[in-house]
This record gives structure tokens, sequence and C-alpha cells, in this order.
């Protein structure tokens, strides 16, 4: 009798929502980092390392579970079993961010994304003036920015920023877990 | 742990080949097709995967790549080093190029670092060289694969 598979659900569920928090507490850390320093016009910055940390550590996720899954007993580490398991990790990292941050967002800091928002604004603001952006264009431009602050915090705008990170984090993981799975199968070489 | 299958293996490379050109047409989508709705949503999901900021990004004729460089060199050289390297005899033993990996991913982020504490300044060439080099480590790790 054929010995049977184990379902790769329970390593990637845990090491998703593990790097989920993780990502979800840089992003907060850069956004407090931000807001509590003054605009510089600079669109690089030192509080900009936290949110660029977040978007490398998200891809981790794949390499966990497909690393956590190649140690279980009886485990078949494919590539397709690689892909399948990243596209499953960024899909739960990005829900689990989401989750996360509406959490603090809606009910621990309120005031933490308007406060976000008139930093970026601002921030945003100088550096269209150093770069010499005609008034109406920069108005345009900031006007928009301001909109899109505004639309996120509705239902539609939380749902469609969960389906953006979904899509970013699933194709990255994807590829992530592929790695993985190439790295961890024996045979090769 | 099983040995990996060939015709398997040769579709799910395929897959990451897609995957890639998907990201990199996507980043590139300023340029060839302009203010297109695959623009728009490109520029949306690609907000979750690099800062896409647009000082640090590739200019051609006048238009931002959404990547910024160091993402955009890691994922075009990636994608035409799976292409292309089966064709190419590389002797390094799976050991070395797992470490070329890692010692790449050091590098970078001594790089990232650098710069963003103002130890040095690199450029936007430098980034996309030092992402391109990373992205040739990754496609070693299938070098050994048949189409």
């Amino acid at each position: 009798m054929e010995n049977q598979k184990p379902s790769y659900l329970v390593p990637t569920v845990t090491n998703s929502v593990i790097v989920g928090a993780v990502v979800t507490v840089i992003s907060l850390v850069g956004l407090y980092v931000a807001v509590s320093g003054e605009p510089t016009g600079s669109m690089f910055s030192a509080s900009s390392v936290l949110p660029v940390i977040s978007c490398l550590v998200a891809a981790i996720a794949g390499v966990l579970s497909v690393k956590a899954y190649a140690k279980m007993d009886g485990a078949e580490v494919t590539l397709g079993n690689g892909a399948v398991i990243g596209i499953v990790a960024g899909l739960l990292t990005a829900l689990t961010t989401t989750l996360i941050s509406q959490i603090w967002t809606s009910f621990i800091d309120p005031s933490l994304m308007e406060n976000y928002a008139n930093f970026i604004v601002k921030n945003m603001e100088m550096a269209f003036t150093n770069m010499g952006m005609a008034a109406d264009q920069m108005d345009t431009t900031l006007g928009e920015m301001e909109k899109s602050f505004e639309d996120a915090k509705t239902m539609v705008g939380i749902l469609k920023g969960f389906g953006w990170s979904a899509l970013g984090f699933s194709v990255v993981n994807l590829i992530s877990g592929l790695i993985t799975a190439k790295v961890s199968a024996k045979g090769d070489e | 742990m099983k040995i990996l299958n060939h015709n398997e293996e040769s579709f799910w490379i395929l897959i990451l080949i897609l995957a890639l050109a998907f990201i990199i047409l996507s980043s590139l989508s300023p340029i060839l097709f302009q203010d297109s709705t695959f623009t728009w949503i490109s520029k949306q999901w690609m907000g979750s995967i690099c800062h896409t900021q647009i000082d640090r990004a590739v200019q051609i004729n006048g238009q931002s790549t959404i990547l910024c460089s160091r993402c955009l060199g890691i994922y075009s050289a990636f994608f035409v080093g799976l292409i292309s390297l089966p064709f190419v005899i590389i002797r390094l033993t799976k050991k070395i190029k797992v470490n070329l990996v890692y010692i790449l991913i050091v590098m970078n982020a001594v790089d990232v670092f650098g710069s963003i504490f103002n130890q040095w300044n690199n450029s936007i060439l430098s980034r996309f060289i030092l992402g391109a080099l990373f992205g040739v480590s990754l496609s070693l790790l299938f070098t050994k694969n048949k189409f």
C-alpha cells in the first residue's frame, strides 16, 4: 500500500501567518518612523528601508513553507508542490497582512493612516517643487494622491488592497517556492 | 523526497519563465503601453513587491519602469538566464550555486543599507548590475534541466 503524502497546508498556513505578521510589523514600524520625522522632499530615505524590507520578507513565506513541508515524513518535493505551496503562501500572507493592518489602523491607532497620508502629501509636494513641476500638474497629482488615501479606507478600497497584495505576493512566492523546491529536491547533482 | 521528473520540471520551469515574463512586461508597461489599463493594474500590484520609486527606476524614452532598477535587474537577468543557460555548460556543484546566491543576497543587502545610511552613493546602473548578478545566480540553480 502506498504511503499517504502529508498535507502541505499545516506548514504553509503556519509559516504564512508568521511571515504575514512580521511583514505587517515591519510595515507599521516603517509608517511610524516616517510620520515621526519631517518631510524632506526626497523619495528615498532611511524611513523607506522598512517597507522595502517588508516586500522582500514576504517572499520568504514560500521558502519557509516549502522547507517545512520537505522536512515532513513521506513528503515529495517536486517543482509542482513548490509552486502550489508558494501561491497558497502568497495568498495567506496577503490575507494576514490585510487583517492585522486593518485591526491596527481601525481599532488600535486610527490616526496613523491620516498622519501618514499628510506626511506623504507634504513630502511629495516638496519633491515636486524641487523637480520644478508646474503648479496645476502638482495640484492634480496631489489631489489624486489624497483621493487614493481616502478610497483605501472604504471596504472596496480594502478589498482592492488585498487583491493587489495577493497578486504580488502570489507571484513572488510562486517564484521563491519553485526555487526552494529545486534546491530542496534530491537527485539533481 | 523524490527525484525530480524531467517532464514535470520542464512544465514548471516554463511557468516560472512565464511568471518572470509577466513581471518584466508589467514593469515595462508605462513604456510599452503608456497610460493603458494594463499599466494602471501593473502599478497597483507591483507596489507589493517593490518600493516602485520613480527616481530609482530605469528611464527609457523619458518614461520610468515601474520596478526599481535593482528589481528589474533581478527579474530580467533571471528570465534571460533561464532561457539561455540550458545552452551553456557551467560545471558548478549545487553547493557552489547555492552559496553564490547567498553571497549575492548579502552584496545587495550591503549595497542597499550602505546607500540608505549614506555610506556611499550607488547609481541606477550599479543597482541594476548587482540585481542582475543575483538574477543570474538564481538561474544557475536551474542549469542542469533539459527542455
